[in-house]
């Protein structure tokens, strides 16, 4: 039990440290991103780089990893999603799967298919939970994502910067009149979103070893799911979206384990995020029912208009 | 002979030609890397070809949805996949041994399934939402269904035997090449008959805009549903043709990543482009063979660079056509075309905006009206009530509208006209309160079940498929009257060639009436907001409604234009024979044309009776002076 | 006809599916049962089902598994059981298959072989015109099918695979005068490229294609075998599922007893001990989970933990906490090199240090290093060891071998690093190509596909050169080996930790 516990949150921590990215692009430039997890993937491969072939140290090379993340981002922001002001939000969705499929591409291109060895930091220092052994970088996720869900948003609404933040995407207008250029906050969110995949990219990649093309999408489609199970537009949501998931997972190859087939998680993930967004949908009109007798609205989830 | 003429002539008309670039670029493909490798149709190229021939089907399958229906889906793969699996079930040589064509039927059927599965949450979300389900749709198919022994295989994949026909066996790729070509022509061919068809316009319409789908008659929920098994027939077909080229599939060939590739290709082609989406497909498909071909030095210098390149070339094309040419290639090719078009001719004239109303009977689709008895309404409103979170935005309001008069509907922004619309046309329900339409009481009705009573309308926002010309909208409009199956849609035989022949000839004297005959292939977005509001008035009364609902036809109009729409509303009512409730603002023309007038404010009905009498009464010129004083003119 | 028409009014896609099948109905209609006469009139098959096969004529039928072999038909009986009869080598082989057993009787073949029989009293699977394919006066061309994607892990590059094949062609002049061409098509490690890649092979023109390692890809590629009527000679797979093939032949053992052998080994050094298995989700890895569990229960081994990951992973956290958690002592890997070099990792990482079981390869060895020792990690492989410089012990009975293949690498190949991760991998390749080239040497200068299937049956418990086990087709005609080695880590004298073997070729 404990166990389940101490595993689920330390992916729970990655999951949440990538749907808070996923949240502050959406809350910045209302665009439901499907490209970080290649962002995280190909930062990793930097550090690679920088660390074995260059011989920089571990944390040069993570350093530069997160920058080269947030690069990426903030050049794709301005290359293009930039020009997506008045489009389709689901263009833009195919946009940005246009753009991760580009890294996977670069990343088989530089790096090939084969799988590459990145030593962690350290092998010294670790604590023992229940057998399970925990390491400083794993407890360093869940800090970071605690701290971000939850000290992100209160710190956002200090400056006027980080109001537009916030507010970006509602209404744009508003934030002109506040005095904050749009486009430096749309240019921001998308940097910061970046580098916050790289950095889950890094934290994760010590407790399992190796890189390879596409390494890091699964665990950013998860993210995803914690995000939109979060709210999509909640930092603290987005975290608690990923702990969630994070736990629903080690608790399913535990226990639901001797069903046999390997893949079991993510239905199980499937299954939270649709109970989530139906409830979610179904909400009012239950409520709705419940209050008088001859009720029924349609309702309908719209993603944009949820903003 | 005549017949097919009156089905085919005004869309002829209208189509574009063969997009010749598009066949350029797909011959710019296909041809070198085959001639490279000799003889053309070897065996890996017969292979690779037979590849692009099954991508082709499930970018239809991805079109038919996202083109058509307007329903993203990140996950088209799953269906690809559960349809190669179905085959090899069904064919395998350790499994049930059945002939190849019942495995693609059941291929089709196992798509249809697992699509119609996805499809159901589909109902209720929309855009982002739908987005990250069906990928999650497509990872769950990937990591957990496909690895199921008995549908996958396991990780040695499922063996799908070569087809044979009587005791003919398909054995070259060359042979199964030319059956999947087979396949695609077919599919293509169902597809055009698809578009054609009421089908394919309803989910055009469902596209655009659901509530105005289903004031022309559509169950939305149904052709959603419809439009998800449709497109996972198509995959599994897609899948079938794939599994069976290979020979051995494994829940690997069918990951995340096809899909999305598969999405990468049909916005290239350019959503709800045929031909667009079947070139790319190719395109794409063929792309790393012909970089091969060209690039012997620099394939050594990167080891694994080929299909890199092929997917970043594919991926940038993808960001610059999505960034510049949202529709595709094939939208770009129509927009050159339409730009050196009117280079050469210069824009076309205005069409006369006085129309005059076709009288046509009742679509022969359609059933009789009820009778009335005599004194009966042809609508009763009584006692209903919306509210929204907070704000009580109908309050207990009552209207009667009686046979063959106009009925006007007044009151200040906000007042809950347009809402009370809604509730009577059954877009939202009420919380309290009963609808009764030609003597049924229609309350527990969804709106497109009250269209088919007899029930037209238009929109505040103009509701016609913009992107559609307007004899397309026309056609769309008569949803009702095409009562005929999906089988004899999709082959053009029986019901369906009787019916389309008819709506085409009303749409036809429609067109003649409005006198829009020039415009019949313009897109109805391109037309001016007075020209159409005409046209959604001509769609709204195509069908024969009993009942015409219009919400503020003259916003937006000339004052000349708003002085034609009164003789147009008087013939509607005078010369068809309908009966007319109109929300509208410009007073003048209130007095002018209605024979009832009631008057809204903040949610209730402060007045009704004789239209100059009602205008007078103080509390009606105080409702509307106390919300716009700068009316007080327009009221006198 | 509208007030009909109304009636199907929106029945939904089934309409469209059931459209289909119609069609399918009309257009194929159930072959003709002439092959039943065929099946009943062989005679060979035991009573039980051959009376089936009689008696049922309303229930039988035949079903063509794209094209056979001449002399061979397949026929499913009433009872569903599946009867396959082979002439081949003057024998006729009835292969009855019912509720997933298997039995194979052989019988003198019928008098009288038929016309095409090329090869006289040999096997009879090739039509003339297909015997010698791939072959002209001057030279043979081959092509493999191998994962040359992965291949940059062990830092290989697929010209380092034919330095074999360069040093006879320039110092022996090829095999008859005949040069010697392979080429590598890239499979990618999955089942369904290797199709790509065997079609791709096959256009070339080729006498025989070659598999490389991948327990995915060629259970995939022996269907297509089957189909295209080529002469496959692969690698490990399972005997599992090639019931009614006759085109894919192996000279290693087969998955299952590779299990076996681990079960051997784990009954010699840690017979009292908890055994642990992290094994591949995937129905080509366990029939060797199975051999090895049924002889772990003849010999009473504790196994305490089995858990089932899927192909890459990524993270084993869960499964080696399984592991510890039932107290296993001895952990059985069974994955491939890269996945079990990431789960030892992962396990250092977890501070889990059980005895470990696994493919031998240098690739993990010298990743872990020291980590690799402590405790010395256990294999079994069905080819030797090879460690740089060093040939005592056990290297000893094929350092011949060794010493040729460092020359040939170090006159053909100057790139590459023996001593390296790859080393072993380019020697079992080596050693491989090598028993190929004397097959293909005792075949003759006439030599034909058919010819050279009968030189593999010839043996019968020789082994081609100092470093194979003894090959020895008598079993089923098609799966040549049951020998493996054992093997363990040690500490080279180059100083790297290598695999060195501690028994070569343990039979059961």
């Amino acid at each position: 039990m404990l166990q389940v516990l101490v595993l689920g949150l330390m992916n729970g921590g990655i999951y949440a440290i990538f749907a808070l990215g996923v949240v502050l692009v959406y809350r910045g430039t209302g665009v439901l991103t499907f490209a970080h997890g290649e962002i995280g993937t190909i930062a990793l491969y930097f550090a690679y780089f920088l660390v074995a072939k260059v011989g920089l140290p571990w944390s040069i090379g993570a350093l530069g990893a997160i920058a080269l993340a947030a690069l990426l981002g903030g050049a794709f922001e301005f290359l293009f999603v930039r020009r997506m002001v008045n489009a389709d939000p689901v263009s833009t969705v195919v946009l940005t799967v246009g753009f991760g499929l580009f890294l996977l591409a670069a990343e088989f291109f530089f790096f090939g298919a084969s799988p590459r060895n990145l030593e962690p930091p350290t092998k010294h220092y670790f604590f023992v939970i229940d057998n399970v052994v925990v390491r400083p970088w794993q407890v360093a996720a869940l800090v970071l994502a605690l701290v971000l869900g939850f000290g992100l948003q209160s710190a956002l609404r200090r400056s006027d910067f980080g109001l537009g933040i916030l507010a970006a995407a509602q209404d744009p207008a508003a934030v002109r009149l506040v005095g904050v250029p749009l486009s430096r906050v749309t240019l921001t969110v998308w940097s910061v979103g970046a580098g916050l995949s790289g950095l889950a990219a890094l934290l994760v990649e010590p407790s399992v070893g190796v890189i390879a093309p596409g390494y890091a999408s699964e665990l950013f489609v998860i993210g995803l799911a914690a995000a939109v199970v979060g709210g999509l537009t909640s930092l603290p949501g987005a975290f608690v979206g990923g702990v969630v998931l994070g736990i629903a997972q080690s608790a399913s190859s535990r226990y639901l384990g001797s069903f046999g087939v390997s893949g079991l998680q993510y239905i199980v993930v499937l299954t939270i995020l649709l109970v989530v967004l139906l409830g979610r949908a179904y909400a009012p009109e239950v409520r709705r029912r419940l209050a008088t007798p001859h009720a029924g609205a349609p309702s309908t989830t719209t993603a944009g208009a949820a903003a | 002979m005549s017949a097919t003429a009156t089905l085919t002539s005004p869309r002829a008309a209208r189509r574009l030609p063969v997009p010749t670039l598009l066949i350029a670029l797909v011959a710019a493909a296909v041809l070198p890397p085959l001639i490279g490798r000799t003889p053309i149709l070897s065996d890996p190229n017969a292979l690779l070809l037979c590849r692009a021939c099954a991508f082709g089907i499930a970018a239809i399958s991805l079109n038919i949805l996202m083109g058509y229906a307007g329903q993203i889906s990140l996950g088209q793969f799953a269906f690809v996949g559960i349809g190669s699996f179905a085959t090899g079930i069904v064919t395998g040589v350790n499994d049930l041994r059945y002939p190849w064509l019942a495995g693609v039927a059941f291929a089709a059927a196992a798509g249809a399934a697992l699509a119609l599965l996805v499809g159901l949450p589909a109902l209720r979300l929309r855009g982002l939402y739908l987005a990250v389900v069906t990928i999650g749709v497509a990872y769950a198919a990937w990591q957990w269904l496909f690895r199921f022994e008995r549908i996958g295989g396991g990780s040695a994949g499922k063996v799908l035997p070569r087809p044979y026909f009587g005791t003919h066996v398909i054995s070259g790729n060359a042979d199964f090449l030319a059956i999947s070509a087979v396949a695609l022509v077919l599919i293509w061919w169902l597809d055009v008959n698809l578009v054609r068809s009421r089908f394919g316009r309803a989910f055009q319409a469902v596209k655009a805009d659901e509530k105005v789908a289903a004031s022309f008659g559509v169950d939305v929920a149904r052709y959603k549903l419809l439009a998800f098994m449709l497109s996972g027939a198509v995959a599994g077909i897609g899948g079938a043709v794939y599994g069976t080229a290979f020979g051995t599939v494994t829940g690997d060939t069918f990951d995340y990543s096809q899909s999305l590739l598969l999405v990468v290709i049909v916005v290239i082609g350019g959503l709800g482009s045929r031909v667009g989406v079947v070139a790319a497909a190719f395109f794409a498909i063929l792309l790393p063979v012909w970089l091969h071909l060209v690039n012997g030095p620099f394939t050594s210098l990167f080891h694994h660079g080929i299909d890199g390149i092929a997917l970043m070339l594919n991926a940038l094309l993808l960001m610059y056509t999505i960034a510049r040419h949202p529709d595709g290639l094939a939208g770009a090719v129509s927009e050159a075309r339409e730009k050196r078009a009117r280079r050469r001719g210069g824009e076309p004239p205005l069409p006369p905006t006085r129309p005059n109303l076709p009288s046509l009977g009742r679509p022969s689709g359609m059933p009789e009206p009820r009778k009335l008895r005599p004194g009966t309404p042809v609508l009763d409103v009584r006692g209903v009530s919306v509210r929204f979170g907070g704000l009580q935005a109908v309050d207990n309001a009552s209207i009667r509208v009686d046979r063959g008069t106009i009925v006007g509907l007044m009151g200040p922004n906000g007042a809950g006209k347009t809402t009370l619309f809604n509730a009577i046309t059954g877009t939202l329900r009420p919380d309290t309160g009963h609808v009764e339409l030609l003597g049924q009481d229609v309350s527990d009705l969804p709106a497109h079940a009250r269209a088919a009573l007899g029930v037209g309308r238009t929109f505040q926002l103009i509701g016609l498929v913009k992107g559609q010309s307007v004899y397309e909208n026309l056609l769309i409009a008569q949803h009702l009257a095409t009562p005929y199956g999906l089988a004899s849609g999709l082959t053009r035989v029986g019901a369906s060639r009787w019916y389309e022949r008819e709506v085409r000839e009303r749409a036809d004297a429609t067109l003649e009436g409005l006198g829009f005959q020039r415009y019949a292939g313009t897109p109805v977005g391109r037309l001016s907001h007075g020209q159409q509001r005409i046209v959604e008035i001509g769609c709204a009364l195509v069908t024969s409604p009993e009942l015409v609902m219009l919400d503020e036809p003259s916003a937006g109009m000339s004052p000349a234009a708003a002085e034609d729409l009164a003789s147009t509303l008087r013939d509607i009512r005078d010369v068809l024979g309908r009966t007319v409730l109109l929300i509208e603002h410009n007073v003048p023309l209130v007095l002018d044309v209605t024979d009832e007038l009631y008057v809204m404010d903040a949610g209730r009905v402060i007045a009704d009776g004789e239209p100059t009498e009602v205008v007078q009464r103080p509390d009606v010129v105080t409702a509307y002076l106390g919300a716009a004083p700068a009316r007080e003119g327009a009221l006198a | 006809m509208s007030r009909t028409a109304r009636a199907r009014k929106g029945t939904g896609a089934l309409i469209f599916a059931t459209a289909l099948s119609t069609l399918a109905a009309c257009s194929s209609a159930p072959p003709p049962p002439t092959a039943l006469q065929q099946g009943g009139t062989t005679g060979g098959a035991p009573a039980g089902t051959a009376g089936g096969a009689v008696a049922g004529t309303t229930g039988a039928v035949t079903v063509p598994v794209g094209p056979s072999a001449p002399g061979t038909t397949t026929t499913t009986t009433a009872n569903g059981a599946t009867v396959t009869t082979t002439t081949r080598g003057g024998k006729t082989y009835v292969t009855t298959t019912k509720n997933g057993k298997t039995t194979t009787t052989v019988k003198p073949a019928a008098t009288g072989t038929t016309s095409t029989d090329t090869n006289p009293g040999g096997s009879a699977l090739f039509h003339p015109n297909e015997e010698r394919i791939g072959l002209t006066p001057d030279s043979l061309t081959m092509c493999a099918h191998a994962a040359l994607t992965y291949g940059q892990a062990f830092g290989t590059k697929d010209t380092d695979f034919n330095v074999f094949w360069d040093a006879l062609n320039a110092e022996k002049n090829g095999i008859y005068g005949r040069k010697v061409h392979v080429t590598y098509e890239n499979d990618d490690y999955k089942p369904t490229t290797a199709v790509q890649a065997a079609t791709a092979c096959k256009a070339k023109g080729i006498f025989m294609l070659l598999g490389g390692i991948g327990f995915d890809q060629i259970p995939a590629v022996r269907n297509w075998a089957e189909q295209n009527r080529m002469l496959y000679v692969h690698h490990t797979a399972t005997i599992e599922g090639t019931r009614g093939q006759h085109f894919s032949f192996s000279e290693l053992p087969t998955v299952e007893r590779t299990g076996e052998a681990f079960a051997q080994l784990a009954v010699a050094k840690f017979k009292n001990k908890k055994i642990g298995i992290i094994e591949r989700d995937s129905s080509n890895w366990t029939p060797g989970v199975k051999a090895f569990k049924v002889l772990a229960k003849k010999y009473g081994l504790n196994i305490v933990a089995d858990t089932q990951v899927a192909n890459n992973k990524g993270s084993y956290t869960d499964d080696l906490l399984t592991m510890k958690n039932a107290g296993a002592e001895v952990v059985w890997a069974w994955m491939n090199a890269l996945e079990s070099t990431e789960l030892l990792k992962q396990a250092k990482s977890q501070q889990y240090s059980p005895n470990w079981l696994m493919f031998p390869f240098n690739l993990t060895s010298q990743t872990l290093g020291s980590d690799a020792m402590s405790p010395p990690l256990d294999g079994v492989a069905m080819y030797p060891a090879y460690s740089k410089g060093d040939y005592s012990g056990n290297f000893s009975s094929y350092a011949d071998d060794m010493k040729e293949f460092e020359r040939q690498y170090a006159q053909y190949d100057s790139g590459i690093d023996l001593g390296g991760i790859g080393g072993d991998l380019l020697f079992l390749n080596w050693v491989a190509q090598k028993a190929l080239y004397i097959q293909l040497l005792q075949c003759g200068k006439d030599c034909t596909r058919d010819k050279f299937i009968d030189v593999m049956r010839t043996y019968k418990g020789k082994a081609p050169s100092h470093s194979s086990c003894p090959i020895d087709f008598s079993g089923d005609g098609f799966h040549g080996s049951d020998s493996l080695n054992f093997m363990e880590t040690y500490n080279s004298p180059s100083g790297k930790v290598n695999w060195h073997n501690t028994q070569l070729c343990v039979r059961p």
